[in-house]
Formats: structure tokens, sequence, C-alpha cells
């Protein structure tokens, strides 16, 4: 590890800090920005009296500072996540999403709400399902074993993701419809706007885990991207690729509970980070999921500056995100996999 | 003492029929052993079952006298070294780190690479003078760079055996013939060589032994590779008409192509 890739590394870190920043006072009610500094830093007010300074606390620290760490979180789980992903199976092309993990664990929070659950079984529920979801699409790309196998495990993906968004929709059918009320569109197309603090606290533990499951597998990662030849070098490929699947659906599934499916970071921010610092999984791991939440944090702002706060993230995100991994796509001819 | 590899009987079988039919081989220090045979007679087949990435369906492998389905990924990593085929291996690591990886075996992977890591890699990046490419990407490698590359793997691993599938494929003659001067260099001094290969000629170049293996997966004649390799065996094995000559002390084969074909 060179000294250029860690400055680049602290470089997108200092970006992200101040694009938080930034997104901080941004958003559609607007006050002063001495107030707002005030307001953040616990100074009495200069020009706002007290009812309007209310509103601003409670804006800033109830629902904008909430949503900002939701992004950052989110972000950096999906997209240090997908580039474990894509290490272990050595294919550029997956994501939690597009393997089916996200719609699976989607289905086990909606199973979980409908079941009148408590937030760890919710979690336990939807981490369950993400896992089964990832393993079904394991076994439907294991059965057709010639080909391109590259696009198969893709194509596999999709269906086993199809089919847990069906199950989803079925059993909230035979739900009661108060129990899930509007909710359930937002878990399917996932928006920042259900994360609320509380929310975020809990799920911390198991988010932590997560990341150092996967920062702890970053070298066996980058002995896995090598492919079958990984167990000749001196490691059983099976419990490491076990311990990757587990500790990236875990966070993927994470994240369905607290925002629904978020699809596409997943996808891209790994060949950012590609691009920028190289193959080696116990760098990109971190850079990727930096840029994630960069992504993320800036998808959200657009929306929220944009539209509205009650506009799923995900739509933007397709929107800038799609172009972008087009151009990507173009250029990543030596920075990682070819496809 | 004992032989590095011995394979005693073994068969595979990938569901209909063996593909590998009772094969029998052994491998001493410093040799170098070619598997021979046409397509689809199990000489990948085979490496792959020493290597541990397949399971035989009967048979025995021993490294050193020890049975290989009692050894686990780190101590075969130890034992046998891997050089795969050409066109799996395009990931964008520097030169160095795909060297390091083969410390793995004595490292694992939950500590970082040591002092005496980095040694063994530099030491074999030297050895086959590729110092100046250790920061270089593989990707951005030629192919006859890589396999120098994962040869060099290979002896950072440090293993007294290394198993090379069809080194030989995508190389440029004059790189064919470099890398088969080097396992003769490396051969001689202590390494041994499992190599599959097309080119009976090959087999002739290490001056070493070789299995002829048939289509069917079973062993025609195995022995030193300038006694084996004759015109009746060639013809057996890849039904053509191939005359074996000697050239200033080297066997060679040559393709009888205006001959016309014998009755099979």
């Amino acid at each position: 590890m060179n000294r250029k890739k860690i400055l680049i590394l602290i470089a997108i870190f200092i970006l992200l800090g101040l694009l938080a920043a930034g997104s901080l006072l941004l958003g559609r009610y607007s006050a002063p920005l001495s107030e707002q500094f005030r307001a953040l830093s616990g100074l009495p007010s200069v020009k706002l009296d007290n009812d309007h300074r209310e509103l601003l606390e409670q804006l800033l620290f109830h629902m904008r500072l909430p949503r900002i760490a939701a992004a950052i979180l989110i972000g950096f789980a999906l997209a240090m996540a997908g580039a474990s992903f894509q290490s272990m199976f050595r294919n550029p092309l997956v994501s939690p999403d597009l393997l089916g993990v996200m719609a699976g664990a989607a289905f086990g929070v909606i199973l979980g709400v409908i079941v009148g659950a408590g937030t760890l079984l919710i979690q336990m529920l939807s981490f369950g399902c993400g896992l089964a979801a990832v393993g079904l699409t394991l076994l439907i790309a294991g059965i057709y074993r010639r080909g391109d196998h590259l696009l198969i495990l893709v194509l596999s993906g999709i269906i086993c993701g199809a089919l847990f968004g069906s199950l989803g929709f079925l059993i909230s059918y035979s739900a009661d419809p108060e129990q899930l009320g509007a909710s359930l569109e937002y878990w399917l197309d996932g928006g920042l706007g259900m994360a609320t603090g509380p929310k975020l606290l809990s799920a911390i533990p198991l988010f932590i885990l997560g990341f150092g499951g996967m920062l702890v597998c970053s070298k066996a990662l980058n002995v896995l991207s090598l492919g079958e030849e990984a167990a000749t070098l001196g490691i059983n490929p099976f419990y490491w690729r076990l311990a990757a699947i587990a500790s990236a659906t875990l966070v993927s599934s994470l994240t369905v509970t607290l925002a629904g499916m978020i699809a596409w970071i997943g996808l891209i921010s790994p060949h950012f980070a590609r691009l920028l610092l190289g193959a080696d999984n116990r760098l990109l791991l971190p850079a990727s999921g930096l840029i994630g939440a960069f992504v993320l944090l800036l998808a959200d702002d657009c929306t929220r500056s944009l539209y509205s706060s009650a506009v799923p993230t995900s739509l933007s995100i397709s929107v800038i995100g799609i172009p972008i991994f087009m151009i990507l796509l173009c250029q990543s001819k030596k920075g990682g996999f070819h496809v | 003492m004992c032989n590095l590899l011995e394979v005693k009987q073994l068969f595979f079988s990938y569901g209909h029929g063996d593909v590998v039919n009772n094969v029998s081989l052994t491998l001493g220090a410093g040799r170098i052993l070619s598997l021979l045979g046409p397509n689809g007679c199990g000489k990948t087949t085979l490496v792959k079952m020493v290597l541990g990435l397949l399971k035989p369906r009967a048979g025995q492998i021993l490294a050193s006298g020890r049975d290989l389905t009692r050894v686990n990924h780190r101590e075969r990593a130890r034992h046998f070294s891997y050089v795969p085929q050409l066109h799996h291996a395009n990931v964008a690591f520097p030169v160095l780190e795909m060297v390091l990886m083969g410390r793995i075996a004595y490292q694992g992977c939950f500590r970082r690479y040591r002092a005496e890591d980095l040694v063994a890699a530099e030491n074999a990046l030297r050895q086959m003078h590729l110092l100046d490419l250790a920061d270089r990407s593989f990707a951005e490698l030629s192919g006859g760079q890589r396999q120098m590359v994962l040869i060099a793997r290979s002896l950072a691993q440090q293993s007294p055996v290394c198993i090379m599938d069809e080194p030989e494929n995508g190389l440029d003659f004059g790189n064919q013939v470099k890398l088969f001067r080097l396992l003769r260099e490396l051969s001689s001094t202590g390494m041994s060589f499992v190599v599959t290969t097309h080119h009976p000629e090959h087999a002739l170049w290490t001056d070493g032994e070789v299995v002829m293996l048939n289509s069917n997966g079973t062993v025609l004649t195995a022995g030193k590779a300038g006694q084996c390799i004759t015109q009746e065996n060639l013809f057996k094995l890849y039904d053509a008409d191939v005359a074996v000559a000697e050239v200033s002390g080297q066997r060679c084969c040559l393709p009888l192509l205006s001959a016309v074909p014998s009755p099979a």
C-alpha cells in the first residue's frame, strides 16, 4: 500500500465530511446561514424569535441530521458490500441488489411488519431472508454450469430478486392494509425519509459487525478474486466466501430495514473506487464505502432540494447513476475486472 | 526417501464414465514430469485432484508419504504450488502483490505480510528478472510476463512441487523456449514440476519423465520422455504420423504431413 493511495483515501474522506456539513444547511426551509450555524453550535439566536428557533432546531437535529447520517451509513454499507461481492464472485456486474439480497431482505422486513415483530427480530428476519435469497441465486447459477458464468450469476440474481419481490407483494396482500399502510411501496422503492434517529442507533452495532467482518476478509478477498487457484494458495475458499457473504448480506439487509431497497449504489461505487485505487480489497473496501456514502448523500441532497423529501431517493440515484456507470464502463479497461 | 508426489490407482468421474482411469505415477525431487495426451484424456482433471480442487472417485494421492485427504489447504499449498492456464487471470493487482500471495500459505489471511514475506517475494522476482515490473499492474502485462510472474509466485510459495497446466498456452515460440530452459534450470536446483502439455516436443525439451494418457483416461505408457515418445506411441495417442528424430543429441518430433495416412 503506497502513500499516494492512502492520501486519495483521506481526500475522499474529507470531501465526504464537507458534503455532509453542506447537506446539513441545505433544504427548503430558509433561515440565514449565520442562524443555522448558531443553532447547530448551540449559541443563542440573534435574529430569530423563540418559535422559529425551535423549528430550526427541530429541523436540523431531528430531520436533516438523521437523514444525512442514514445516507452516509447506507451508502457506505451498500458500496462496501457491493465491492465484496464483486471481488468474491470475480464479477463486476454484481451488487447486493442484482444478487437478490435486497429483495430477500425486503421480504423479511415486510414479513416482520406483518407479524408485528420488534426491531431486532425484523433485522434478523431481513438478514435471514437476504441470506436465503443470495443462497438461492447461487443455487440457480450453479445448476447451469456451461456458458458465460458472469452473466448467468447476474441473471439468476435478477430472477431471485423478482421472486422475493413478488413474494413480498403476495404476503402484503394477505395482510391488514392498516398495518403496512403506504409504506409497502416505500420498502420496495427505497427512500431515506424513513430512517429515524432511534432506528439508526439500533442498527449500528450490527453494521459495525458487518463492516468488521468484511475488512477481516479483505485479504482473503484478494486471493478469492483470482478464482479457482485461491484454494491452491493455502486458504479454504468455502469458509472465507461464507464469511464474506454473511458480512456483506448482513449490512445490505440492515440498509433495507432502514430505508428500503436502494439500488445502484452497490454496483457503481466499487467501480469508481477501483479506478482510483486499484483492485486491492484492503483499500478498495473502505474506499468503496466512502464513495458510496458520498454518492448517496449527493443523490439525496438533489432529491431533497429539487423535489421533496418524500420522493424515493432511489429514483434520483438511477437517473444520475446509470449515465455515470456507462462512462465508467468505457474507462474501466485497466481498472480492475474485465467483463 | 519418499517421493514428493505419488499417485496410486486414481479414478475420477464427472458422472458418466471415468475420465481418469487407474492412473499411477511418481515424482522425485528435481524432476520434471510431463502429462501428455489428446484433448479430454484427463490431464487437467488429474492435476486438479492433486491440487485438491477435485475429489477422486477412488485411489490415493501421497505427498512425501502423507495422504492428501488428511492435509488442509495451507499444508497442501506448502507442498504444491500451481501455475494455472493463462486466460483466467485478469486482475489488476500490482505484480509484487501477486507474488506476495504465494506467502498466504505461511501467513494466513488475518495478518499483514511480514518482512520475511517481502524478502521471499523480492527474491523470487529477482530470480525471474522481474524486479522492474514489481509495481506494474498484472492486468497490463503480456502473456509471457504473466506466466513468469505466476512462476515467481510459485517460487515465493517455496513448495517443492510446482504444477503447471499447459504453461505454453498463449506464449510465442521464443517465450516457450525460455520457459522450458527456466524449468530445467529450476529443476537442477531441486524443484520438481508436473507439466500438462499438448506438445510431445515440449516433453522432450524437459529431458524428464512423461506419462502418456489415452483418450479414455488410462495410461498408455510412462517413463523417460526420450524412451516413451516414439512414432508408434504418438500414433496410438494422437492418431497422427509423427517421426521422432535426433538432431545434435536432442530428440524432436516431425509430423509426416505429406505421407499417406497409414490404415488405423
